[in-house]
């Protein structure tokens, strides 16, 4: 039993960068470098080159490689794109013409009809799985996704009675993490204005990981022995000097995979901070329209440059009294940083 | 670098003075938010010297306001955000950053008008941009190995040609 986009509290929040319809006119393109050639055992040469270059072959696993035209004179020319990057490659084979610079189609074809269209500046490959499927969640998925939105709210309420700001962030259990993690906007207590809601979940979740797999700390004992250290007692030993151990098997970076829950939508640095730990997807109560980082002001995780992605989740502000209970003693300033 | 950190440093300079002068620890952490500017901010908030203690947090927004920064990378979209919420005086970076740059790469955070009450602040690239660039790249000939789930990098060459800067993106 499916539940649809409708008629769920919340919806997913996209960029207009590339709203893949089959009727779509436009679509999104990128410089390329082309060099263009009549003899077909040319082609070869340009195919190792590419090889040689992961991160180029990575951006051109969209694009036909080799481009077949016919000239005035009916002769076959090839075409293969040799760069991407705003600077013309310097170290091609020996024996091609001086690469040019042209626009070619910046993502694959998810239709015919893109096909088709995208064939008149380079060929694309075509992907129709990649199309976007229908949004839908199980009712399991609501109810869970609900309750992480709920304990998020109470974290806030119980934040906002001891004085600091109503701003507050949740995880549900998962693999590594036996109960729900909650976390608040610390600043008014401590004084500090970056200590907001996802900067001190992310410590919080290092700082556990560190405790989990840090090595023994050795310290030299009265009697000049070393010893293992209690670590319950050596706080104030400066741990500079030791290096943490290996990274243990599935520990990822604080958020990967998981799903963060959180009242108001992050700020920037909060939003990159999201980037920088990795995390999956984020469901916000609160838009911040003057301040937001998940679509207000930027959307951050869909910058084009960004390494990494993640889902942004808006709740339907119509829908809040009916789902989520103290919501309204929850509102901040709109031009705070959340 | 020696400590396995994507080599990334800063200094903070008040009244021709360096107070405060941190480097890179994600790994070291196992937080890949703490950036070198973000540990040098703490430091300077927690010591009594350079920042009054006791005060609200919206008195200490302002807490950089007589300071530069010098930081070998751009600061990313964070590390700018956190800049500007704390009132930083302008700042001088070596080398853009054009996956993650918060000061005009990819997303211009510093400029004036992009937050309702933080002041902007001036970034200018260039100081030392070959060294700064020239050390990310060392770096990066070895794997990052204590960054979770490393690439192969094995047979990486040492680029020594730089390339100019790029047109900022207009935001």
């Amino acid at each position: 039993m499916f539940i649809s986009q409708e008629d769920v509290p919340w919806s997913k929040f996209e960029s207009n960068v590339e709203k893949i319809r089959d009727d779509d006119e436009s679509f999104p393109t990128m410089d390329a470098w082309i060099v263009s050639f009549t003899d077909p055992k040319a082609i070869k040469p340009l195919q190792e080159y590419l090889r040689g270059r992961p991160t180029l072959w990575e951006q051109v696993q969209h694009l036909k490689l080799i481009r077949r035209g016919v000239s005035s004179s009916e002769e076959t020319i090839f075409q293969v794109v040799v760069g991407v990057s705003p600077y013309p490659p310097n170290d091609l084979p020996a024996g091609y013409s001086t690469p040019e610079q042209c626009q070619i189609p910046a993502t694959p074809s998810l239709t015919r009809a893109q096909l088709k269209m995208k064939n008149e500046l380079w060929p694309t490959v075509f992907t129709p799985h990649l199309l976007p499927a229908e949004i839908k969640f199980t009712e399991a998925e609501v109810k869970r996704i609900t309750e992480g939105l709920q304990l998020a709210v109470d974290e806030a309420v119980r934040a906002r009675a001891i004085g600091e700001l109503s701003i507050a962030g949740c995880l549900l259990p998962d693999q590594y993490l036996d109960s729900p993690l909650v976390s608040h906007d610390t600043r008014v207590s401590t004084g500090h204005p970056l200590r907001h809601t996802v900067m001190n979940l992310v410590r919080a979740l290092a700082d556990k990981v560190l405790m989990d797999t840090r090595a023994p700390l050795v310290v030299v004992d009265p009697d000049n022995n070393l010893v293992i250290a209690d670590t319950d007692k050596t706080t104030s030993i400066s741990r500079g000097v030791d290096t943490p151990s290996p990274l243990q098997n599935g520990e990822g970076y604080q958020l990967t995979g998981r799903t963060l829950f959180i009242t108001h939508e992050p700020c920037l640095m909060c939003t990159m901070a999201l980037v920088h730990s990795r995390v999956k997807e984020v469901f916000y109560i609160f838009p911040m329209a003057q301040t937001g980082g998940c679509g207000s002001r930027a959307l951050v995780p869909e910058l084009p440059t960004i390494n990494h992605r993640f889902n942004v989740w808006r709740f339907k502000q119509e829908k809040l009294a009916s789902t989520l209970s103290s919501v309204e003693t929850i509102v901040i300033p709109e031009n705070l940083d959340a | 670098m020696g400590a396995g950190e994507v080599p990334v440093g800063c200094v903070f300079v008040r009244d021709g003075r360096v107070i405060a002068k941190a480097r890179n620890r994600t790994n070291e952490l196992r937080n890949s938010t703490r950036h070198a500017e973000l540990e040098a901010i703490d430091f300077i908030l927690t010591e009594p010297s350079l920042t009054p203690q006791n005060l609200t947090w919206e008195a200490q927004s302002t807490a950089l306001s007589t300071t530069t920064l010098y930081v070998t990378v751009e600061p990313c979209i964070m590390c700018g955000s956190a800049l500007r919420q704390m009132g930083i005086k302008e700042v001088y970076y070596g080398c853009g950053n054009e996956r993650f740059g918060g000061c005009g790469s990819v997303l211009g955070v510093n400029e004036d008008g992009f937050h309702p009450t933080f002041p902007g602040y001036s970034a200018k690239m260039g100081y030392l941009r070959n060294e700064a660039i020239m050390v990310l790249r060392r770096f990066y000939l070895t794997e990052n190995k204590n960054a979770p789930v490393p690439r192969a990098k094995t047979g990486r060459v040492l680029k020594t040609e730089i390339l100019p800067p790029l047109e900022p993106r207009k935001t």
